[in-house]
């Protein structure tokens, strides 16, 4: 076990990562939804055998049998492009709800008067995000990565979010972006953070947790619940990773470099 | 000015935790500046650069979770660092048991450990609940389930056994009860004496218990039977149970009965029971039909302010010296009883004719486009006891929890016209502790509808007590102040409309939790069914009939 909580406990084994959540924290791409989670019962250890069957705490739960989820991105290139195009609505309605410390905060046209720890680390996501915008991609994972407050830090989460982004323009461009993306993906690794560096790898294969697929859906006009309601949902993970997250992903959309 | 640091290795804490932790903590006394943060590379950076970078935290190991205090002096920084270990680890939340409360595994292991407990408080996934609630009953224990999520046949197979055995199950899904004196889960410090309650309505238990207390009477036992019991399914068996209950205990001299309208069957049950029952008893059945309690002598009310004044009317006349068996006699003694109801509702016609008049000043400050009602409650009993009162005076009144089903919002998270939001429904509270606890949710909401040029008045309850957030005044204000500047600065006047359910003697302290709010310029009312007046009138005023 890497670490526990009431509603979600982490355990990880080399760079693997397995989460197992209630219900509240909902499917993605690392996640095993339990209906009443109780990391008590589950124990120190759990064993996920090939044949899909997790051992944990002196009980089996036969995976093969729950529900799966997809956590690919839609690739369809006009739902893509229409989430691109309407990406920069969106960031107004996060930066009405995003926390204080959030690197969505960074983001804010007219930030306000900072000092302390809290202006340091604003000043140093906007360095970040102004290396992404200039293509300067391993210096700003370099810049951001491990910056921030939280279980996963800030420029983590925001780099996932940047990754899911790139995987949402390489189909509404049709381009390869793979080199961006491993760029990126290379140099935010910290090898010392299972959790981080595992988010980073599934963003960076394209998958996404409900939360941001469903903010991907709204954007692109194809979710069942409105712009705010999607935005609020994907805040509203951790204290501020949701945001962070979010943050990520529509900077990516609305502020791409176009050397490539 | 000194900088102090602290490094916890291998610890975890979730990111809300944290934050908590840096936010409590940068707003201690004598603190300058405060992170919580994973020792990384990068967030050593940070912390060099807003000069929060110490030896201990250059040497830690990356992963290590780093807490750094800058304070004007080194006695601000060790509390603030005191201050933070308790929140990370959990010890500063208050305890009402005084001495630490023994730790146990096992409902086994927690009553060898209690020696003689009569009764289990279930707290567990609703998977579970059933079985542990069962296990209590085979020990001989009463039952209170504040787990939800049990299933139906769980639920009345659980009665059932209760019943034949004489114990009660409270709940699933009951949040409040008040036995022999002790408040259970969310319930408020009341005094003891002669009214006892039989409830399937949390908030509503609440209402009338601290209002019971805050008038000089006070509570024998509240006994919750949890929302489902009062349907068909169920039966009422709680319901019967509790009034069985109350009709035997020798402390109990008048009843009272709160709940939405329970299913005829049950109600028929219930008047039945009522039948052999000696005490006077009142019943609230929020928006039920009366008629067949007034003609079983059981006293009706429609708010449970009316509920609990009847009440303790009804108890200051069982106090009062006996008749003698003479005629005469009697027939005085019931037309001076009918005289103490007949106060109630003169202190109700009062309380209405001052609120109008506050109604109309209000109203005055109020631009012509705002004319819409927006309640956010907490408490789900509250939510519909609004609904009730405002639909005479506003027509139609939009709810995720509506009493109405024409008038279910299309999506809770948007207002429509008049709208009261109950954000104890599931859709809020999956995920999130109740709002009662955590205003997180309602303080975006507040803000959401102050920026809605059509609004003109906000109503709120706040609940305190034990369970209820310990600082909602810390919580809630900044919100208020902040969502009245927005207005203000677009050119509007919010009217915030509230009431305090609660007593002096509760933790948050009544008296205090009111006079904060009035400094932040909200209306406060006595009970939550004066507030939702002062609202429909405001806006009735205001020209906001749907």
């Amino acid at each position: 076990m890497h670490s526990s909580f009431a509603r979600a406990a982490n355990y990880a084994a080399g760079a693997k990562l397995l989460c197992t959540v209630g219900p509240e924290a909902g499917p993605g791409p690392l996640n095993l939804v339990f209906d009443d989670f109780d990391a008590q019962l589950l124990g120190a250890s759990v064993e996920l055998a090939q044949d899909g069957v997790l051992s944990a705490g002196g009980l089996a739960f036969d995976t093969r049998q729950a529900q799966r989820y997809d956590s690919a991105l839609p690739s369809a290139q006009n739902v893509c492009s229409r989430a691109q195009e309407n990406a920069g609505k969106f960031l107004s309605l996060l930066l009405k709800k995003a926390p204080e410390l959030s690197f969505a905060r960074a983001l804010e046209p007219q930030p306000g008067p900072e000092s302390g720890f809290a202006g340091e680390l604003m000043r140093a996501a906007r360095e970040g995000m102004e290396l992404l915008q200039k293509g300067h991609y391993y210096d700003a994972a370099r810049k951001l990565r491990g910056t921030g407050v939280g279980l996963t830090p800030s420029g983590d989460d925001f780099l996932c979010g940047y990754l899911l982004g790139i995987n949402v323009l390489e189909h509404a461009h049709g381009k390869n972006l793979n080199y961006r993306k491993q760029t990126i993906y290379g140099a935010a690794l910290s090898g010392r953070n299972p959790l981080t560096d595992a988010f980073l790898s599934c963003a960076c294969e394209g998958g996404a947790g409900w939360r941001i697929k469903q903010l991907f859906e709204a954007m692109a006009g194809t979710a069942a619940v409105t712009p705010q309601r999607a935005v609020e949902a994907a805040i509203d993970h951790g204290a501020t990773s949701g945001a962070d997250t979010a943050a990520g992903f529509i900077f990516a959309l609305t502020r791409e470099h176009d050397d490539d | 000015m000194t900088i102090k640091s602290v490094i916890y290795r291998g610890e975890y804490h979730d990111s809300v935790s944290l934050m908590n932790t840096a936010k409590a903590v940068t707003g201690a006394p004598g603190v300058k500046d405060c992170a919580v943060v994973m020792v990384t590379q990068e967030n050593r950076g940070i912390l060099k650069n807003s000069g929060l970078l110490t030896p201990e935290v250059e040497a830690a190991q990356e992963g290590d979770l780093a807490v750094v205090v800058s304070a004007q002096d080194d006695a601000s920084a060790e509390a603030a660092h005191k201050n933070a270990r308790e929140l990370l680890s959990g010890r500063n939340k208050k305890s009402s048991g005084g001495a630490a409360a023994a730790k146990a595994s096992t409902l086994e292991g927690a009553a060898e450990s209690l020696g003689g407990a009569n009764m289990a408080v279930i707290s567990v996934a609703g998977r579970y609940a059933a079985a542990v609630a069962d296990s209590a009953l085979e020990r001989g224990m009463h039952v209170m389930l504040f787990s939800d999520n049990v299933k139906l046949a769980d639920e009345v197979a659980l009665k059932k056994k209760a019943a034949a055995k004489g114990l009660l199950v409270m709940g699933p899904d009951c949040g409040t009860a008040i036995i022999n004196g002790a408040p259970l889960c969310f319930a408020n410090a009341v005094s003891r004496g002669m009214i006892g309650v039989v409830g399937a309505a949390g908030t509503g238990m609440q209402e009338v218990t601290t209002l019971i207390s805050n008038e000089g009477e006070g509570i024998s036992q509240a006994i919750g039977t949890g929302g489902r019991d009062i349907k068909r399914d169920v039966g009422g068996i709680m319901f019967m149970e509790g009034l069985k209950a109350l009709a035997a205990d020798p402390a109990t001299r008048v009843i009272l009965m709160v709940s939405k309208p329970p299913h005829p069957e049950v109600m028929e049950k219930i008047v039945e029971a009522a039948r052999g029952i000696a005490k006077p008893m009142v019943a609230l059945f929020l928006g039920g039909d009366t008629a067949i309690l007034e003609e079983e002598g059981i006293y009706p009310a429609k708010t449970l302010e009316e509920a609990a004044l009847k009440a303790v009317a009804l108890a200051r006349f069982e106090s009062a010296p006996q008749p003698s068996s003479d005629s005469n006699a009697l027939a005085r003694e019931t037309n001076r009883y009918l005289m103490a109801l007949k106060d109630v509702e003169t202190r109700l016609n009062h309380s209405e004719n001052d609120i109008k008049r506050i109604a109309f000043d209000e109203a005055r400050k109020l631009n012509p486009s705002q004319n819409c009602l927006r309640g956010l409650y907490t408490g789900g009993t509250f939510c519909y006891e609004a609904q009730l009162i405002l639909e005479p005076l506003l027509g139609g009144v939009w709810s995720n929890a509506p009493v109405s089903p024409a008038y279910k919002l299309k999506d809770a998270l948007r207002s429509e016209g008049n709208t009261i939001i109950d954000l104890g429904e599931d859709e809020f509270t999956v995920g999130r502790p109740h709002p009662m606890i955590d205003f997180t949710l309602r303080n975006r909401r507040i803000l959401d509808e102050a920026r809605d040029p059509a609004v003109a008045v906000i109503l709120l309850d706040l609940v305190i007590g034990w369970g209820s957030n310990m600082k909602p005044m810390e919580d809630l204000l900044p919100t208020l102040a902040q969502a009245r500047d927005m207005a203000e600065r677009g050119g509007r006047h919010i009217v915030f409309v509230a009431s305090v359910t609660g007593t002096e003697q509760d933790p948050q302290g009544r008296s205090a939790a009111v006079k904060g709010l009035r400094d932040a310029g909200v209306i406060v009312l006595p009970t939550n069914a004066q507030a939702a007046i002062l609202a429909g009138h405001i806006i009735r005023i205001s020209g906001g009939r749907q």
